[in-house]
């Protein structure tokens, strides 16, 4: 990319905010102190330049966070990108593809087009199984009896889920959650049987 | 009454736990034990010994997704001292397990 964004006077704000992600995009591969220059040119030419350039980076940043975040079969959560094209902020920096679209054009699709599935926030199993134990249950009980097994089952279904095995991601999910029934029943019968001994 | 059947149980997790070096997840103890702790038991066993003040549980975060923390076990200073007097006494604990 060889010349500098131009920004029309009266341009829309969609065009601002295409310039501002070319920016964005430049100065983050090139360390050029005249590019730093032109890019100051640019702020100063319309006040809402920097101030688009500041909001975009502000999401760019936090996108990097959020894809340590997410699933790692790489569903999207479009909860939590709010209104961001999800190209722009989870795209993969090192991904050609992706570059080469923020590239071409950065800011295209500025409405979301999430499906509905891409809507639905993502959940690891168990963590309503968990959160109904932890409001029916004593917090000892819960913590010993029921938190580890959710834990684990957890851990291993995204261990399953990395290396690409589904089946037996959902298969520890559903072991996962008939584990917790014996610890939560003994867990109440050892505890009545205490109870009716006085112990 | 101790169950001598859950004790033997007992012993032999807390053998395992002895090894600090170890993973002391609950299934990484089920890995090492060889078959003779058994995936539905171990976390009763754990909160048992945990309320008998034989071992202590730290919950470690993850880093890769936002699950529930791990528990991990270690034991105490009256575990280690239980597991002394077994040993002493001739009990079965995990020796001859570890390769």
């Amino acid at each position: 990319m060889s010349s500098s964004p131009v920004t029309i006077p009266g341009a829309s704000y969609a065009r601002i905010r295409a310039s501002a992600a070319e920016w964005l995009t430049r100065l983050e591969e090139q360390a050029d102190p005249n590019l730093r220059d032109e890019f100051e040119q640019w702020c100063a030419a319309d006040a809402r330049h920097r101030a688009e350039f500041l909001r975009l980076q502000a999401a760019w940043r936090q996108g990097d966070r959020l894809a340590r975040l997410r699933p790692l079969d790489g569903r999207v959560d479009a909860d939590l990108l709010g209104v961001f094209n999800k190209d722009l902020l989870l795209g993969c920096r090192n991904d050609p593809r992706a570059k080469k679209s923020r590239q071409l054009a950065p800011t295209a699709n500025t409405k979301p087009r999430e499906t509905e599935r891409e809507k639905k926030i993502v959940l690891l199993p168990g963590t309503r199984l968990a959160a109904i134990a932890e409001f029916l249950l004593t917090r000892a009980i819960f913590r010993r009896y029921v938190r580890p097994i959710i834990a684990d089952m957890q851990d291993e279904y995204v261990e399953c889920i990395a290396r690409g095995e589904r089946w037996r991601a959902h298969w520890v999910a559903v072991r996962g959650h008939f584990l917790v029934v014996p610890g939560w029943v003994y867990a109440l019968v050892s505890r009545a049987v205490r109870k009716f001994f006085g112990a | 009454v101790p169950n001598p059947f859950s004790a033997r149980t007992e012993l032999l997790i807390l053998s395992l736990l002895q090894n600090e070096s170890a993973d002391t997840y609950a299934l990484a103890l089920v890995k090492a034990a060889g078959g003779k702790l058994k995936r539905g038991t171990i976390y009763i066993t754990l909160g048992r010994l945990e309320e008998k003040n034989l071992i202590e549980v730290v919950a470690v975060p993850h880093f890769r997704h936002t699950g529930l923390p791990r528990s991990q076990y270690r034991l105490t200073g009256l575990g280690r001292r239980v597991l002394a007097a077994a040993d002493l006494t001739g009990l079965p604990t995990a020796r001859g397990l570890a390769p």
